[in-house]
């Protein structure tokens, strides 16, 4: 090893480069079932069981996520002498791995960039952040094989072989290194638990670089969108409100708030889990879905279309597939925490079901229509 | 595998290297298909401009400032140099992760929303970064010749001695 700080050298790319894999990869796979959730497979039914699944996945997401800026920027810096080789290929394959880097770190890049903004809720960018983050996590993930096939050996290697066991010696240089991993370490942890306590309620405390507090609310909850916001206030005051239960139905339904409060049975602890990766369970109290269908006689059924007083945008209306339209827990919750829902979380009722993102948690529900 | 002449190892570019990057290809391809094919969503020209942007921000600016702020560490005695640049790089990794809740305009998206950034984030940044300088000072402060007498020390009189004598 000669030149450079002792943390541009092989050993400490090839450590940062497992973190980094693994991150990414948990990233990545957590993304994907987000997606699979919202945008409906026909091979695959999302189950309403384990209630906290989505939690952890969508958790994991945003953790791996944001970890990853330090770990990937430490990665960057101890190769950034390699930037500036000449020549800049010594063959096909050599041109082929460096020509993977653009996409690569520049997706890389990119995809913490715009995650990073979206969960502060700044959109500098002129694209949509969702379609845009799926798409490049794809070329991304490709650039990333391409650069595993020229690396994985190589940082094996670096980690394993006999040249690994003289660089990982006593000397200062390696002292210098080990420390500089370490640190790498701590700053990627600071970030990754205080991210964590937007997602696990006894860390909230330690939220504090988070741009959630899974307590900071109406009612000691999160809101992703006012009523006010969505312009929903006067509809959902309105006394002549009623939920109405169509579709594949025998006998539809037309229930007012006290027809529904007569059915609010059921009692349910359930998480609301943002695609955003903050989460929080709670205590809800409502009508169950289930009861309702058989109320109205529902035919065979694959799905229910669930929508909002809320006319416009993402959250007008959400799909509860059979196993969630059927969960014993799936309610159009009344009570939050043990009081009437506020209504910035959805009053006069909202969605709660088990193992379902935030975002499908249809709040202000005016309809239910099985299908 | 050869070394390069700067030490660190070459890949040897067998047929694993070219199986992962035809799988690798067919993977970017689909992204590339998804991408155009939502252009409306992605916006492939500002999507590109913002791409070469973050790589160019990085290269020309994040790397070179790092570089220079390590070699300016580096100018600092012996038993300052490590828990400086330690406190450094935690400090810049926490600053850069909370930099869009000064810059950006979150709260200004839902006005009347309390959970929309609810910290206040110049209080966190103090709360998280006090006490890593704290740690990593303190053991200095209380003990500066023991530190300062130790490997970091050492090597960086050696080098200045070699930087005079060459």
């Amino acid at each position: 090893m000669t030149g450079g700080s002792p943390a541009q050298h092989p050993r400490a790319t090839a450590a940062l480069g497992v973190a980094l894999g693994v991150a990414f990869t948990v990233c990545f796979v957590t993304g994907l079932i987000s997606d699979l959730i919202q945008e409906p497979r026909a091979w695959l039914t999302w189950p309403a069981r384990p209630r906290d699944l989505y939690r952890w996945t969508q958790g994991a997401h945003l953790v791996s996520g944001v970890v990853s800026i330090p770990l990937l920027l430490a990665k960057l810096f101890t190769v950034s002498r390699k930037l500036w080789v000449w020549p800049p290929a010594r063959g096909l394959a050599h041109a082929v791995e460096r020509l993977a880097l653009v996409p690569l770190v520049g997706g890389s890049l990119l995809l913490l960039l715009t995650g990073l903004l979206n969960v502060f809720y700044w959109y500098p960018f002129p694209f949509s952040f969702t379609t845009t983050h799926y798409w490049t996590a794809w070329i991304t993930v490709g650039a990333l094989l391409v650069h595993l096939g020229a690396k994985l050996p190589v940082a094996g290697a670096a980690l394993r072989g006999p040249a690994a066991a003289a660089a990982g010696g006593q000397d200062v240089l390696a002292q210098d290194r080990r420390r500089f991993l370490a640190t790498v370490g701590v700053a990627a942890g600071i970030v990754g638990v205080s991210y964590l306590g937007s997602i696990v309620s006894p860390l909230r405390a330690l939220a504090v670089l988070a741009p959630r507090r899974s307590d900071a609310g109406p009612q000691g909850l999160p809101v992703n969108k006012t009523a006010d916001d969505v312009k929903v206030v006067e509809a959902a005051r309105d006394p002549a409100y009623r939920l109405q239960v169509i579709g594949a139905v025998d006998r539809p339904l037309h229930l007012g708030l006290a027809e529904l409060r007569a059915r609010a049975n059921r009692e349910a602890d359930l998480p609301i889990a943002c695609v955003e990766g903050w989460s929080v369970g709670a205590r809800w109290r409502g009508v169950p879905v289930r009861a309702l269908l058989a109320e109205a006689g529902a035919r065979p059924f694959t799905h229910v279309v669930v929508r909002s007083l809320q006319r416009q945008g993402p959250y007008a209306g959400s799909v509860l597939n059979r196993p969630h339209a059927m969960d014993p827990d799936t309610l159009l919750a009344l009570d939050l925490n043990g009081a009437p829902l506020h209504l910035d979380h959805g009053f006069p009722v909202r969605l709660i079901a088990p193992n379902n993102p935030g975002v499908m948690q249809t709040k202000w529900v005016r309809s239910l229509e099985v299908r | 595998m050869t070394g390069a002449a700067d030490g660190s190892p070459r890949p040897a570019y067998g047929r694993g290297f070219w199986l992962a990057a035809a799988a690798g290809a067919l993977v970017m391809a689909f992204g590339g298909w998804g991408l155009l094919g939502h252009a409306e969503a992605t916006m492939p020209a500002a999507w590109a401009r913002w791409l070469a942007a973050a790589l160019l921000i990085h290269d020309l600016l994040l790397a070179p400032a790092l570089l220079a702020a390590g070699w300016l560490v580096g100018r600092l005695s012996g038993g300052w140099r490590a828990p400086v640049r330690a406190a450094l790089v935690v400090s810049a990794t926490v600053v850069l992760v909370t930099l869009p809740a000064f810059l950006g305009d979150g709260r200004a998206t839902q006005p009347g929303n309390t959970s929309v950034l609810p910290n206040q984030y110049g209080r966190s940044l103090a709360l998280v970064l006090a006490p890593v300088w704290t740690v990593a000072i303190l053991p200095i402060l209380r003990h500066p010749r023991t530190k300062g007498g130790r490997g970091a020390g050492r090597r960086l009189r050696r080098r200045e001695g070699r930087r005079r004598g060459g």
